[in-house]
């Protein structure tokens, strides 16, 4: 079914300057949307899971993962999403400056839902952020656990 | 005793052919004692001593047939009746038996060449039958000795690494096996200097080790080595004698002035005689060594060097494409907060500031298309295709395509002969074209700008042509416009990063082909780059 509460998003970002301007397009857009923010990839996994500070975080309903961050990478980072029973029904979003060839292979390799090069603009990032939101939280049918 | 005339007659006629066939047999004995002791051959000598003895028996019967014509002497008649039949028997025998010896022996020793003319002077068969034989063998040996030699010099002809110690060894073993040797060493050294570089042995054993490491130092030790003889020959080769268990042969591998290392025999017979022939082989097996290592070691430098700059060129191409992807990053961010800056705050600047602002974003977008094509550069090799037959006529199609705005704004003309098919990376062949159709149009001052497209079918390769009626480019510039990020112009002048050109030498020069430029200031420029017909 469709997404009726407001979509939780997991950003999993290391750059302050990505973390504003995301945050920036999405309230200039009035995109509606709860956005939690880790840093890194150990820091992820220990939301997802609900460990130590994050005992009381939701399940978020889409996660934008970054693939360059320290500690545990994106891709390793999608790889532990993707072989938990539970937390695999997430999509998964790659949103990334690489647009590397063996990077997209491997994402996609690991069961990523998507994708995406960070774009170099402002505006063409505004655009793609409207996308996510279009695509993810307005047509996209989530099973009825997560919705 | 009375005697008739007519038997007187007979009997006086048989006492005169008895007397003349017991003097001729009494020459033909004296000949054969003769022959008998100047004859070494054991063989020949018995069958002359049977012949001898059938002779003597022979005048006997009619020594008798002499003395039986006066006294009959019965005892002795019996006598010589029994043995002659017997000793004649026997002799044919014995002859019977040494014909093939006969046979065989004689023409070989009659017509071998001595075995070396220098230390053995001839000796004529009749006069040493046992010289003979011994050259004969000797020269059986050397014959065999150099089937060996060509034997391994074909092995070490072409060398591999993965073959090459297999081959030594092999060697050594053949060398071990030739000269009957008990031990074979060959050490190596590096370049230069008198360090064991690689040891090779044949036949040491475990025990033997220590013993061996001792004669090792002292060859090493003693600059038995360091004197370097102007041609390796015999002379070179050393014989060594230090304890008395062992027979020591020792051959520097001399080459080109430089003692390479050793090669070492040795025999635990104490008896052991070396002769000319084998040190003849061992320099000859100590050439084709130094010759195989000497083209190995050119090999491996080659291909050492070779992997090194593949290595560089990888590493190079790595770098350009981290560095410029990297690089992108923090300026995506200084781009895109300027922007917000010039958005949100621009009115809180004064004329000044908002200039300032407009300098940083001008540089960010400046940079990030320097950096875009140095990536595009960089892809010509990390994003390069396999070749494919690609017909130029589609792929100029597809360039002109990409061009179309430019083209419309200048209102250029592009004329294009029938173009063939070639080998090669499309995408690429599309960006080449596109890149000097771009140039073409770009560095046009005219009104209408004309862009001809030419080919020429040469023997081995096709030469393309992009003509313009453009600023043309002065003969001091022809090289250098093709360096990166090379330019002539002012960005105001006329855009452009200065990689373009670059990009187009790089996809040429990646297709086996040539890029250079015909041209003099504002007489227009012809670009000519070439492919080959045949695929590398």
């Amino acid at each position: 079914m469709k997404l009726t509460k407001t979509p939780q998003v997991l950003l999993v970002e290391d750059s302050p300057a990505d973390i504003t301007l995301i945050k920036r397009i999405l309230r200039k857009r009035q995109i509606p949307n709860e956005l939690h923010i880790v840093n890194d990839g150990v820091e992820a996994m220990a939301f997802l899971r609900r460990e130590g500070k994050y005992k009381n975080a939701p399940l978020p309903h889409i996660i934008l993962l970054d693939l360059n961050l320290p500690k545990k990478n994106g891709k390793e980072v999608l790889k532990e999403i993707k072989s938990d029973p539970h937390l695999r029904l997430i999509p998964v979003i790659i949103l990334t400056t690489s647009d590397n060839d063996q990077d997209i292979r491997d994402c996609y390799k690991e069961y990523a839902n998507a994708y995406l090069c960070k774009p170099n603009s402002i505006e063409s990032l505004s655009e793609c952020m409207e996308a996510i939101d279009n695509f993810w939280f307005k047509f996209v049918e989530y099973s009825v656990e997560c919705s | 005793m009375l005697l008739s005339f007519e038997e007187l007659d007979y009997s006086l006629l048989r006492l005169a052919a008895n007397i003349v066939t017991t003097v001729s047999y009494c020459l033909i004995t004296a000949l054969f004692i003769w022959f008998i002791s100047r004859s070494d051959h054991f063989l020949h000598r018995s069958v002359f001593q049977l012949l001898l003895l059938v002779v003597i028996l022979s005048y006997l019967t009619y020594l008798t047939g002499i003395i039986n014509t006066y006294s009959p002497l019965k005892f002795l008649s019996y006598f010589i009746t029994i043995f002659t039949p017997i000793l004649a028997t026997v002799s044919l025998v014995k002859i019977f038996n040494s014909i093939p010896i006969i046979l065989h022996g004689l023409p070989v020793t009659a017509i071998s060449p001595p075995v070396n003319p220098q230390n053995t002077p001839p000796k004529l068969m009749s006069e040493d039958t046992m010289e003979v034989e011994t050259l004969n063998q000797r020269l059986q040996r050397q014959i065999e000795l150099e089937r060996r030699a060509t034997q391994i010099s074909r092995m070490f002809i072409k060398v591999s690494p993965e073959d090459v110690e297999q081959k030594i060894n092999y060697s050594l073993q053949c060398i071990a096996n030739c000269l009957q040797v008990d031990r074979v060493a060959l050490v190596l050294f590096e370049d230069g200097n008198f360090l064991p570089h690689s040891q090779f042995f044949y036949g040491y054993e475990s025990e033997n080790d220590v013993t061996l490491k001792q004669k090792l130092a002292a060859i090493l030790n003693d600059n038995m080595l360091k004197y370097i003889p102007d041609t390796v020959g015999v002379e070179t080769v050393r014989e060594l004698e230090n304890n008395n268990e062992l027979k020591t042969l020792l051959l520097p591998l001399v080459y080109e002035k430089q003692v390479w290392g050793f090669l070492m025999v040795e025999s635990e017979n104490p008896t052991k005689v070396w002769q000319e022939e084998d040190k003849n082989f061992l320099v000859l097996i100590a050439d084709i060594f130094t010759k195989g290592i000497d083209s190995f070691r050119f090999q491996e430098e080659l291909k050492r060097c070779n992997l090194e700059l593949q290595r560089s060129n990888q590493e190079l191409e790595q770098f350009a494409y981290i560095a410029s992807h990297d690089l992108q990053e923090p300026l995506r961010v200084v781009g895109s907060f300027c922007q917000i800056m010039a958005e949100e705050y621009g009115d809180k600047f004064d004329e000044e500031g908002k200039q300032y602002l407009d300098f940083i974003i001008r540089s960010a977008r400046r940079m990030k298309e320097l950096i875009k094509d140095l990536l595009a550069l960089s892809r010509i090799h990390t994003r390069a295709r396999e070749f494919t037959p690609v017909d130029c006529n589609e792929v100029l199609t597809e360039a002109l395509e990409n061009l179309k705005m430019a083209i419309g704004e200048k209102n250029a003309q592009i004329k294009a002969e029938k173009l063939p098919t070639v080998m090669a990376d499309k995408s690429q062949l599309i960006q080449l074209w596109q890149n000097l159709i771009s140039n073409a149009i770009k560095f046009n001052r005219s009104p209408q700008p004309i862009v001809e497209i030419t080919v020429e079918s040469l023997e081995e390769e096709w030469r393309f042509c992009v003509a313009d009626n453009g600023i043309g480019i002065a003969p001091e510039f022809h090289e250098r416009i093709f360096i990166i990020f090379q330019r002539l112009h002012s960005d105001t002048e006329f855009e452009g990063t200065g990689v373009g050109l670059a990009i187009c030498r790089k996809i040429v020069t990646r297709h086996g082909g040539k890029i250079w430029v015909e041209s003099e200031e504002g007489k227009g420029a012809k670009f000519y780059f070439t492919l080959p017909k045949k695929n590398r």
